[in-house]
């Protein structure tokens, strides 16, 4: 099969989506199937086909859009600038990727709502499309208005309307829609009305024999002496939730220092996160060790892993951490419960809760043999669950049932 | 020199909604042929559907 995986985001880029498509890239192609990845460039100034050296700069395209589409031919459209800034580029997408010639593939998969709408309003009648939602675009968008009220965005403003309309109609436009849990599913289902009849739901998989091979290639960083290591891989944002970790780690200090904490990743929030850091006098015992490409050989030094976040949909960090072994700390937000069963591959608190954290770290920490146990148990059930393998088989039958049911 | 060969805008009109003249906008013969050849024959701009809300909401 040939198959376009596209989305309306920049790639290359830091972050889930970018690593799904390569992997599935990779996957896929090891099958003997051809695959193109189409996306936004990294400077914005074009639509690319990444893989094909294919491209189009938005400066062909644009001046027609700019001469046709004003707010007296399209008033909706220029109701809000933020409305024409995703819209705008959404028609770029759109002509780009009919310029490109989507009739050459059999399948194209989605990789964002945005990417959705487009390529369904483009494509070829006969063209199967799969989208996959990987999480919320209108659920991110609303908390960062919510917690951003000088932006003067309330909710049902246009705007706030608008990323509810597309994530629905980018929603609707797959068959099937993929998701990587119940939570996105159920999410979609209930507060965008997405009556979408085929939503599957695929877990992701984890390529192990390159993340073992990573993991062999070992770290400079050695393990202090005598203490063990909680481990937090994530980007320093608000919504990862570290700033929960850091107190939940004030509270554990009351009760053991035979730790240290190793926070994983670069951000808008470092600063700030050092001077918490700072205000609980843990600068010895909590270090920031900013971007680093030794992740799964850190692993393989930790004893324990934190993802405390505030939203999540099935980050890769968690997946990884189960695969190396390391029993994982997880909130309940978004669809983090579905990746532990807690008490066996892990511990689950409530979000936003430090206390019940620092619980569970002390647990651990007093509780070698348990820890040890909840570690075996994590590493060959991730083992099985996480398999790339069954995700791709998985993906291969939801693409050639679309087939099918096309020709 | 650029070896761009230019055309009316205006040539395109069909794709959008609500259509206008400007005579003073040239763009590329080549590209847009080839995307008039490729994209549905109902294939319009903006994407009111969109624009519009979810069906049941207030219009913009």
């Amino acid at each position: 099969m040939r198959i376009l995986l596209a989305t309306y985001w920049l790639i290359p880029h830091v972050g889930g989506v970018w690593k799904y498509m390569t992997q599935i890239k990779e996957s896929l192609e090891a099958r003997g199937h051809e695959v193109d990845l189409l996306g936004n460039s990294p400077d914005y100034s074009k639509f690319h086909v990444i893989n094909r050296g294919w491209e189009i700069s938005k400066d062909l395209l644009r001046p027609m859009l700019d001469a046709k589409l004003n707010a007296n031919t399209a008033p909706a459209l220029f109701s809000a600038p933020l409305i024409a800034h995703y819209e705008m580029d959404r028609y770029l997408l759109e002509l780009a990727a009919a310029f490109f010639g989507l009739h050459q593939y059999d399948i194209i998969d989605t990789q964002d709502i945005f990417a959705a709408r487009a390529l369904h309003r483009v494509k070829p009648r006969n063209k199967p499309l799969i989208a996959h939602v990987h999480g919320s675009v209108s659920g991110e968008l609303k908390r960062f208005f919510q917690l951003n009220p000088q932006i003067g965005i309330m909710e049902n403003d246009p705007p706030w309307k608008y990323f509810e309309s597309i994530e629905h109609y980018g929603a609707m436009a797959g068959t099937p829609l993929i998701t990587a849990n119940q939570w996105m599913r159920n999410s979609l289902m209930n507060e965008l009305q997405v009556s979408n009849p085929n939503i599957q739901v695929i877990q992701y998989g984890i390529d192990a024999q390159a993340f073992s091979h990573k993991a062999s290639l070992g770290t400079d960083l050695r393990k202090p002496p005598g203490k063990k290591v909680i481990i937090c891989p994530a980007r320093l944002s608000f919504v990862k939730g570290i700033d929960i970790l850091i107190s939940a780690l004030g509270i554990l200090k009351n009760y053991r220092n035979d730790w240290v904490c190793w926070i994983v990743g670069a951000g808008d929030k470092r600063e700030e996160l050092e001077n918490q850091v700072r205000g609980l006098s843990l600068q010895e015992d909590c270090l920031f060790l900013g971007e680093r490409d030794d992740v799964p050989a850190l692993l393989n030094l930790s004893d324990i892993f934190v993802h405390s976040c505030i939203q999540d949909n099935q980050p890769f960090s968690v997946m990884e951490a189960q695969l190396a072994g390391v029993p994982v700390c997880v909130s309940t937000a978004g669809g983090l419960p579905e990746m532990v069963e807690h008490g066996k591959t892990g511990l689950i608190h409530p979000v936003k809760d430090p206390f019940i954290l620092s619980e569970h770290l002390r647990f651990l920490l007093e509780n070698e043999p348990f820890r040890r146990s909840m570690s075996q148990l994590t590493k060959e059930w991730a083992t099985s669950h996480w398999s790339m393998d069954l995700m791709i088989d998985r993906l291969l039958e939801v693409y050639r049932t679309a087939l099918n049911q096309y020709h | 020199m650029s070896n761009r060969f230019m055309v009316a805008s205006d040539l395109y009109n069909r794709i959008f909604t609500v259509q206008s003249s400007n005579p003073e906008v040239e763009v590329d013969y080549v590209i847009w042929n080839r995307l008039f050849a490729l994209l549905p024959r109902d294939y319009q701009l903006p994407d009111n559907t969109v624009l519009s809300l979810r069906p049941g909401d207030p219009k913009l």
